[in-house]
């Protein structure tokens, strides 16, 4: 369970998050919605923990730990994982090695054996057939000369594959065109159980017409301004966010 | 002007070599004395600083046989191969020598010293006074099997100096491959200069790739100058682990239609090494085609120089030049210096550069560590990345494996990762 309690966050003395407050079970999925510059982007980098971003006041925990102490890749070992918005390109490593050192660095931590390549790649292609890709995605290098809608089905096999507790969904649809929408949107769902939380964050409301969340989020200058279930979404798609900025609600 | 470093009793003890009367020589030596050590002022050598070397006093090459084997080199080497220790031939250690193999100190070498390049700069006269030895390699048939050509400097006592010149000639539409092997274990301060000159005829294609890790505190300075005809193919790989002061001069002129040539390099620098590579490729024919990736990792308080050159000429229409480099700095305090260097007199040609100088990518290393990946792996994921893509340049996929693991002791790599990556490439191979 993630628990953020009045979290305030600033990247170069500049205040973004101002007093943001989220719970998120097991089992459910949440939608965070705002417009530009709200703080989306920012919340999904403080929880991953990007470096460049100071946390100021408030806390974050995750399954009672204290996400701020520990390292990026210590949240992953956790069950963190972050979808990125622009999905890195590293030339020289292929995505086959990322895959496998990442899914046996997380096998390691939870004291379990490394897998071999045989096993893992009979994982990897059941995973890759899901998402429609075929298995030269697997030699080339990390997102290198991918299209915008390879980087995000390439992120969402590594979600398929690393099965985290706690997926962070950053603008996973923009740049997808319907079809890949829908594949991305089908390989997402199939994440969803009774004890995995999915945190989307999103623009538009076009995703949630696949994603089905239990609760939307509208984050407007660092905090939660309103809160409702799916019908929010449709309703902000309707009205836009002008309405909902008015507002002076702080989450609660 | 005089040399201080080069005493003329160290000339004098050359032996005279065939091809070469004593005039000749004595006239290399009079115009390497009347010519001043580059400074810093000229432009060939701004970010290269010679001042220290001209306050060494150099001393002959011992003359006690040297007890270096193969096994002191970490390398498979294969039974084709041709050996020099201190600027001597090693018969013990090298192929026997025959019609298409021969030294210079053996007969009368033609086409020595004139034919293909003139002597001009400080070096490269310096070589032709100084001269030893040498191998000319004449290749006329094709092989899969790679030719090693071992440059080996064993210790001495004091500062030797060492000066080999080779040639290679590739026949036509013979393919090969060389590697030469510049391996220095002395503890002094030594200087070597090498001159290579390569002439590929119609339809040659050569392999060479020249690893280099001369003595840490040696000053290395190596010229390769390459001619090409009609339709041959040139892949030249240099890479550098490093010494005091390494130069490596390379130029391919491409004089015939369709040829091609491609030119490699990787610098690894450490600790105070200075790496310099000053590449030159002179597009001279129609359709010639040249392709150049040259990438420095730099350590410590190391510094990598590129100055790449690349001329196309006005008769050489259709042409196609790429020109990379890209240096990674892994410390503050190291330095690079990359400088593209452009002429294009025909309109009707193709032309792409590019020159970076970073540190390691950060948004990558984030990435990779919210995947889980200790810093400390991920960061030796990102390095050998940025070499490999120049190691994948390589055909020879034995050789690519074995400069993988020397690039992984240089830079002190998990050797398990570097292992794993290599695996899963030959996996790749497979399906």
């Amino acid at each position: 369970m993630l628990t953020i309690k009045n979290l305030h966050a600033s990247i170069e003395d500049k205040a973004i998050l101002r007093g943001l407050d989220l719970n998120i079970k097991p089992g459910e999925v949440h939608a965070i919605m705002g417009p530009n510059g709200s703080g989306k982007s920012t919340l999904a980098s403080v929880l991953a923990g990007r470096e460049e971003y100071q946390i100021t006041a408030g806390t974050m925990h995750y399954q009672g730990t204290d996400l701020s102490t520990l390292t990026p890749d210590e949240r992953a070992h956790l069950g963190l994982f972050l979808s990125f918005q622009y999905p890195v390109e590293i030339p020289g490593v292929s995505n086959l090695y990322l895959l496998k050192s990442a899914l046996n660095a997380k096998r390691k931590q939870a004291g379990l054996e490394e897998m071999d390549a045989i096993d893992f790649l009979t994982i990897v292609r059941e995973k890759m057939k899901l998402l429609h890709m075929d298995d030269s995605y697997l030699y080339r290098d990390v997102n290198s000369g991918f299209s915008g809608g390879e980087k995000k089905r390439n992120e969402i096999l590594q979600l398929l594959l690393l099965e985290p507790s706690l997926c962070i969904l950053d603008e996973t649809d923009s740049g997808l065109d319907i079809d890949a929408l829908r594949i991305v949107a089908q390989g997402i769902n199939l994440m969803r159980n009774e004890e995995r939380s999915i945190l989307l964050i999103t623009h538009y409301q076009r995703l949630l017409d696949y994603i089905k969340p239990d609760v939307v989020h509208i984050l407007s200058g660092g905090k939660i301004v309103a809160e409702g279930d799916y019908r929010l979404a449709t309703q902000l798609e309707a009205e836009g966010y002008e309405p909902f900025l008015q507002k002076k609600a702080g989450g609660d | 002007m005089s040399h201080d470093m080069i005493d003329r009793s160290l000339f004098e003890a050359c032996a005279v070599l065939p091809g070469w009367n004593q005039n000749s020589r004595l006239e290399a030596w009079q115009n390497w004395q009347s010519m001043a050590m580059p400074t810093i002022r000229d432009e060939a050598w701004k970010y290269t600083n010679l001042a220290r070397l001209e306050k060494i006093a150099f001393v002959r090459s011992p003359s006690t046989p040297s007890t270096l084997t193969l096994s002191d080199i970490p390398l498979t080497i294969p039974e084709d191969r041709f050996c020099f220790i201190n600027g001597s031939f090693n018969p013990a250690l090298s192929a026997p020598l025959n019609e298409d193999s021969y030294l210079l100190s053996q007969r009368a070498w033609p086409l020595v010293p004139n034919k293909l390049h003139t002597p001009r700069s400080y070096f490269e006269r310096l070589n032709a006074a100084m001269l030893s030895d040498g191998l000319y390699l004449d290749i006329k048939s094709s092989t899969n099997r790679p030719i090693y050509l071992l440059l080996l400097q064993d210790k001495t006592v004091g500062s030797s100096q060492h000066h080999l010149r080779h040639r290679i000639k590739v026949h036509a539409d013979v393919k090969c491959e060389i590697v030469i092997v510049d391996w220095g274990l002395a503890d002094t301060t030594d200087l070597t200069t090498y001159l290579i000159d390569i002439e590929l005829e119609e339809g040659a294609k050569l392999n060479c790739t020249h690893l280099k890790k001369a003595a840490m505190k040696g000053y290395h300075i190596r010229q390769t100058h390459a001619h090409l005809a009609k339709n041959s193919d040139f892949n030249h790989f240099n890479f550098d682990f490093g010494a005091k002061l390494s130069r490596n001069e390379i130029s391919a002129h491409l004089n015939g239609e369709h040829a091609a040539c491609q030119l490699n390099g990787l610098a690894l620098a450490r600790a105070q090494d200075h790496i310099d590579n000053q590449t030159q490729i002179i597009h001279l024919a129609p359709k010639t085609n040249s392709v150049e990736q040259y990438r420095g990792i730099i350590d410590d308080k190391a510094c990598h120089v590129f100055h790449g050159r690349v001329l196309i000429d006005a008769d050489a229409p259709d042409s196609i030049a790429d020109q990379q480099n890209k240096n990674m700095l892994l410390t503050s305090t190291g330095q690079a210096y990359a400088e593209p260097q452009l002429e294009i007199y025909n309109q009707n040609v193709q032309c792409i550069h590019g020159a970076t100088v970073g540190d390691i990518d950060e948004e990558a290393l984030f990435y990779l560590r919210s995947r889980g990946l200790s810093d400390g792996i991920a960061r030796q994921l990102l390095i050998f990345g940025f070499a490999r893509n120049i190691l994948e340049s390589i055909e020879d996929k034995n050789l690519q494996n074995e400069l993988a693991l020397w690039i992984k002791t240089h830079l002190a790599l998990d050797s398990e990762l570097i292992l794993e990556l290599y695996e899963e490439h030959d996996h790749e191979d497979t399906l």
